[in-house]
């Protein structure tokens, strides 16, 4: 028992000793020839792994976790390995001692070693260092290299580019770029470099072609717009001179900039700015250009401006000789996001709504734009219709033209060089004042050089135009359901009427008049409405009903007539009453309510309303005009309105009584037959032109002949029978 | 009584054209419809168009070529000189220019000095080519015409470039035109028939005086005296015209010559013959420049140039070939 104690004793101090002082005492490569674990080795290179032990034990080493040797008892062991394959290979020595194993890992990076083998480029045949690229063309590296790689990347001009072992160079700018490539192996650092020079060449509308190396720094500009364009490139700091008629940006005042003339290009004054670059628009002289060109040795760019297209292509020419190409793209993105806006909108309109524009820059002769001109083709994107589209460029238009066609829309560039604004000559002028446009104060003047300039402001001028004809398209086709039935009615291409009484379609023109403000206009239980509309100031819909505190339900005719009313008058010296569930009355009094000024209210035959006594009581009249006979409104009526007014009955036994006595209180000129007692365009013509409106019936009609026999009045027959319209034309 | 005939034959071809002026224009309008504005029948567009536009330009056309003929054939009279026009002698130019300081400094008095300054004018080239030796030969009377012209139309360009505020009112007037006419206008323009009947009275003078200053002392007829009245007349009524209508050349070259193959030499015919003359081709010029491009203007003067050059070419060479 004793002696066990002992043994176990011993053999702890043993363990203690073996792992106090360790089994393994070193161990040692022959590749670095110290003893650290990790190594990193070219190929086919042969390593002595040793293990130095503190006890006599057993190794075992392991190459990649497979057991490839072993020495039993021994002091020290080595291993000899030939790595002859790139990779990562583990080695391990373990060493066993009774119980006690210790392990020695090495790590063995195997790699193989790295070369550039070969290089190419696409753009120089030989692998020459230094080579030319025209901008907007690439250049394709590739480096064929052997070997393991760390790390390879592409740096131009100092920052990195790109990683990989080919390289599409494709500048945004022109000038010198450094191009480098380096790779990182496991040996070491290897790099190539490259000198590009990339230039510009452009070709301009002569067909000059210009190339540049370094953006230029020293402009002059030979037109206004030209020098907008400059300036919206973000290069106008650049500018040393300019034409006499460059004032925008407003800062080109505050630079110090040169002026080398108006039309007259001053060369000696542009070779003494030393420009490196100069440019002319479309309205320079060829020879001028020439001139600086050829004997002066000045660059010249030429540019057209001929459309908008052609304007944001000269941004963006200008953009990228200034290498600024993203400042004239953001300009040339928002202009044509404005110029799509617009186009939106004309496109969508139908033609029928498209006012008529007139742009003209003199007077007396007056001069505008028809086609091909600037002018022309913004009226037209902005959904406009020129009335001088039907000349070429600029010319004086006939007078008489501009009368026929009558422009809805007149505008004027703003005074040029202190001339008087050519709209108020016209508004001044005896026969153009005749204008539509006039007359409606339609007239707009807009800043010349929006207009006139092809430059960047050209979509402000675009804008002008479309917020002018936005404002004033003519009006949408009208849908009118009155007691009458559906009339639906498109305006007519030109919307002047003369007043004479000709024909149905004008008829249906004056019609669209009355409504133009108010495009969509329908009416429920619309029977004798139409009159009340007629006869007011203009035409009201439900809901406008604003200046009175009132407010009335609109539950029936007599709420409307009530609600019309108090919406037009605070006061009424007299009011019409006439009956509200037939129109023929109602029609025959719009004219009277017209030429007078006073509202229809109605009312039953035997039962006055409340609403309708409300308004009465509300308006306060002298006198209460009753249309129609007995048999329309009856006694009982006109007794309880007596209490508040004075009362007038204009009525006879039947309509045709009735409308005459209303014909004959306002002795008119003109008049409106008619034999159908709901004629809506007969009311439309009454309250249009205050013509009274005579009904006539087959047994009635000689009361109608006399009537008109003692006045004499222009007659209209307005859905009239032709068998009595032919007898009254007899008669007369 | 033949020459009554064909005056009033000449009358009724004015009319005719006149009516032309009227029917015809860019924009058609049917005689009925003519007819109904005329009566007073129509309101709207053609009214303006046939009352406010055709008419007075019709009345303006046909006051302007009577007055510019008229004056022309008093002026070959005189200066016994077939080339002599207000427009080759200089007048108009003068007139322009005195038009022009009138409008551009004074906003007024255009019409005076339009007269005074065609005065002066004729003052000049007449005193400039009578110091030339040898009197008062053809060229050199044309001469000194076409100098001061060219003198006074450069001299009105500077006065419109340096007032480029009013320039842009009267540059198109000045290049002749009849498109502005309207009725205040035409109320001027009438005053050319009295003083062309002024004229007329002295035709009998004229014709004495185109037989030369002897003769005419011998008849009796005091001829500086006359001269004189006659020039100022026939440039009042020059200045005129041109104030209203600006330089329209050549009519008043034109038409004496034609009145003259009708007619002959005595100017009691010839002054009335070549003074319709005149208005006849004026209105047709105008319609030429109203339809000639369609829904657009041309100054008529180009018009006038035009048809008057050769014309002006032909009785150069002709001279050439007689002396």
């Amino acid at each position: 028992m004793f002696m066990l104690k002992r043994v176990v004793l011993f053999l702890v101090v043993l363990l203690t000793l073996g792992s106090t002082y360790g089994l393994v005492q070193n161990w040692n490569n022959s590749y670095t020839g110290d003893n650290s674990t990790y190594l990193s080795v070219p190929v086919n290179t042969s390593v002595n792994f040793s293990l130095y032990l503190n006890q006599r034990s057993n190794v075992t080493w392991f190459l990649n976790t497979t057991n490839v040797s072993r020495d039993s008892n021994v002091n020290s062991s080595s291993f000899i390995y030939n790595f002859t394959g790139a990779g990562t290979y583990k080695i391990d020595a373990n060493s066993i001692y009774l119980n006690v194993s210790e392990n020695v890992p090495w790590l063995v990076d195997v790699y193989q070693p790295l070369n550039i083998v070969s290089y190419f480029n696409n753009v120089t045949d030989s692998n020459s260092a230094y080579f030319n690229l025209s901008l907007g063309k690439s250049v394709y590296f590739n480096v064929n290299r052997s070997g393991t790689v760390v790390n390879e990347s592409w740096i131009v001009n100092g920052t990195r580019a790109y990683n990989g072992s080919t390289f599409i160079f494709s500048p945004e700018k022109y000038g010198w770029y450094n191009i480098t490539y380096v790779v990182y192996g496991k040996n070491g650092i290897k790099t190539l470099s490259w000198g590009v020079e990339v230039y510009l060449k452009v070709t301009d509308v002569l067909n000059n072609t210009l190339i540049f190396y370094t953006p230029p720094t020293r402009i002059v500009t030979l037109a206004p717009s030209v020098t907008e364009d400059l300036f919206a490139a973000g290069m106008g700091k650049y500018l040393v001179g300019a034409d006499r008629y460059s004032n925008y940006p407003p800062e080109i005042e505050k630079m110090n900039i040169t002026r080398v003339g108006g039309l007259i290009v001053e060369a000696g004054v542009i070779v003494n700015l030393t420009p490196d670059l100069v440019i002319a628009a479309n309205t320079t002289s060829i020879m001028e250009i020439n001139h600086l060109r050829r004997s002066l040795g000045i660059k010249v760019l030429t540019t057209n401006s001929g459309n908008i297209s052609e304007i944001m292509s000269n941004i963006l020419t200008i953009g990228k000789i200034g290498n600024k190409l993203a400042i004239a793209r953001n300009v040339t993105r928002n202009m044509t996001q404005r110029i799509d806006k617009v186009k939106k909108f004309s496109s969508s309109l139908s033609s029928s709504r498209k006012p008529s524009v007139f742009y003209v820059i003199w007077y007396p002769s007056l001069w505008t734009g028809g086609k091909g001109t600037y002018v022309n083709n913004l009226i037209n994107m902005a959904g406009g219709v020129n009335v001088a589209g039907g000349l070429n460029g600029w010319k004086i238009i006939n007078k008489e033209v501009l009368i026929y066609k009558n422009p809805d829309i007149i505008i004027c560039p703003s005074a040029m060089y202190g001339a008087p604004n050519v709209c108020s000559e016209i508004m001044n002028d005896s026969v153009l004042s005749n204008l539509k446009a006039v007359k409606d104060n339609k007239m707009y003047v807009v800043n010349a050089n929006i207009v006139n300039r092809p430059g960047p402001r050209i979509v402000d001028g675009l804008d002008f135009f479309y917020n002018v004809i936005k404002q004033n398209l003519r009006p949408a086709p009208v849908h009118v359901s009155l007691g009458g039935g559906n009339i639906q009615y498109t305006p007519p291409e030109s919307t002047i009427f003369t007043g004479k009484f000709q024909d149905k379609s004008e008829i249906m023109g004056v019609f669209s008049n009355i409504f133009r403000y108010k495009p969509v206009f329908q009416v429920e239980n619309s029977m004798a409405v139409a009159p009340l509309l007629l006869s007011n100031r203009f035409p009201a819909i439900p809901g406008v009903v604003k200046k009175k505190a009132t407010k009335l339900e609109i539950k029936d005719v007599y709420h409307y007539a009530a609600t019309v009313a108090l919406s037009q008058y605070f006061f009424a010296k007299e009011v019409i009453v006439a009956r509200g569930n037939l129109d023929v009355d109602s029609y025959a009094a719009i004219s009277l309510a017209k030429k007078n000024g006073i509202p229809i209210l109605f009312t039953g035959s035997q039962q006055l309303p409340q609403v309708t006594l409300n308004v009465i009581k509300d308006l306060k009249p002298k006198k209460i005009i009753i249309v129609g006979g007995t048999n329309a409104v009856g006694n009982k009526v006109s007794e309880e309105l007596s209490k508040y007014a004075e009362i007038e009955r204009i009525g006879g036994a039947t309509r045709v009584e009735t409308s005459i006595d209303i014909a004959k209180k306002i002795k008119p000129d003109k008049v409106i037959i008619t034999d159908y007692n709901s004629s809506t365009e007969a009311a439309v013509l009454s309250s249009l032109y205050n013509v009274p409106v005579v009904y006539v019936s087959q047994n009635k009609l000689n009361l109608v002949v006399d009537f008109l026999k003692a006045y004499k009045p222009e007659v209209l027959f307005v859905d009239v029978n032709p068998s009595i319209k032919k007898r009254i034309e007899d008669e007369i | 009584m033949r020459y009554k005939f064909l005056f009033l034959l000449l009358l009724a071809i004015a009319a005719l054209v006149f009516c032309l002026e009227v029917v015809i224009g860019p924009v058609r309008i049917s005689l009925t419809e003519i007819i109904k504005v005329l009566l007073g029948n129509s309101t709207g567009k053609y009214n303006i168009i046939i009352k406010e536009l055709r008419l007075p330009r019709a009345v303006l056309a046909f006051t302007v070529g009577f007055s510019l003929s008229t004056a022309g054939a008093v002026y070959q009279g005189i200066f016994k000189n077939p080339m002599a026009d207000p427009y080759v002698l200089g007048i108009a130019s003068g007139a322009a220019l005195g038009m022009s300081i009138g409008l551009v400094y004074f906003q007024s008095y255009y019409l005076i000095l339009a007269f005074v300054a065609a005065l002066i004018t004729l003052f000049l080239v007449y005193s400039i080519a009578s110091h030339a030796k040898g009197g008062l030969p053809t060229n050199t009377l044309l001469l000194s015409g076409i100098a001061i012209s060219l003198l006074f139309s450069s001299l009105t360009a500077l006065i419109l470039y340096m007032n480029s505020r009013s320039a842009t009112m009267i540059i198109f007037t000045l290049m002749g035109t009849i498109s502005n006419a309207n009725w205040s206008q035409v109320k001027i323009s009438l005053s050319i028939f009295p003083i062309f009947f002024l004229i007329y009275i002295f035709s009998k003078e004229l014709n004495i005086l185109t037989l030369g200053e002897e003769n005419a002392k011998v008849m009796g007829v005091d001829a500086e005296k006359f001269k004189k009245i006659l020039l100022v007349l026939s440039t009042l009524i020059t200045s005129i015209s041109v104030a209203l209508c600006g330089i329209i050349g050549f009519v008043g070259l034109i038409t004496p010559h034609m009145a003259r193959l009708m007619v002959g030499q005595n100017f009691r015919y010839l002054l009335p013959v070549s003074a319709v003359l005149g208005a006849i081709l004026i209105l047709i010029a105008d319609i030429l420049a109203r339809t000639m491009i369609s829904q657009a203007e041309i100054p008529i003067n180009i018009i006038t140039t035009l048809f008057g050059v050769p014309f002006f070419l032909y009785l150069l060479t002709r001279g050439g070939k007689k002396q």
